[in-house]
């Protein structure tokens, strides 16, 4: 019942992750990457390992995109590949 | 990222419905990490996220001052502390290091009214001390990066 549930979210993770290494905005980008981040994390929460999901949730969607913004603040915004 | 944003549905959304319930949250991953998902990593991520997202609504020139940075260094080191405590115990009451099985904690029953085995005492210790750990040096990772920012 649930198996088309994890196959749109697989999908949706596949696009995400594509999306963030195709786009020029740094921002954009750091923004795609949390929501990869967010959706393994519902992938994880799904197959049972809760654990990891929270792991996943707290520091890849939360920590990791903080992070990552001030790293773009020190760098330039825009990249050319 | 270093300036304030003034907008009073941000400022109201953050400083009073989001912050107290991301705390307490982490505070009961903290609390039930032993039994349920969740431990002293995971609390530790999750009230610096608290802390990070103080930093990002109010502006990192006001916000950040008022957690110190050799304050954040003094938290981390005492997390690695209780870590090194929570290890050394055992040997001093007499087992291995990490070997949980002598510690005392029928006070700690007592007090709290709970049934806990020791080994699950032992465990908490260790997951007071990653949860200082953590959240301290995420915070400081953080305060460094903005520091450093040319806006």
């Amino acid at each position: 019942m649930i198996w088309w549930l994890e196959l749109s979210l697989f999908g949706l993770l596949v696009v995400a992750a594509l999306i963030a290494l195709s786009v020029r905005d740094m921002i954009a980008a750091v923004a795609t990457l949390s929501v990869y981040s967010f959706l393994a994390a519902t992938l994880l929460a799904l197959m049972g390992a809760v654990d990891v999901a929270l792991t996943e949730a707290a520091l890849g969607a939360g920590v990791t995109g903080v992070l990552l913004v001030g790293a773009v603040s020190v760098v330039d915004r825009r990249t050319p590949d | 990222m270093n300036d304030r944003y003034d907008s009073v549905i941000l400022h109201f959304v953050v400083r009073v419905v989001m912050i107290p319930l991301i705390i307490v949250f982490g505070i009961y991953v903290l609390l039930h990490g032993e039994l349920s998902p969740g431990g002293g990593f995971q609390a530790g991520a999750i009230v610096a996220a608290a802390l990070l997202l103080v930093r990002l609504a109010l502006g990192n020139r006001q916000a950040a001052l008022r957690i110190p940075q050799g304050l954040l260094i003094w938290l981390a080191c005492i997390g690695l502390g209780i870590y090194m405590f929570g290890g050394i115990l055992p040997l001093i009451l007499g087992a291995n290091f990490l070997d949980y099985a002598p510690i005392p904690v029928e006070w700690y029953n007592q007090f709290a009214g709970e049934h806990r085995t020791p080994r699950s005492m032992g465990i908490f210790i260790i997951e007071f001390g990653v949860f200082f750990g953590v959240a301290a040096v995420l915070v400081l990772i953080y305060d460094l990066i903005a520091g450093s920012s040319r806006q």
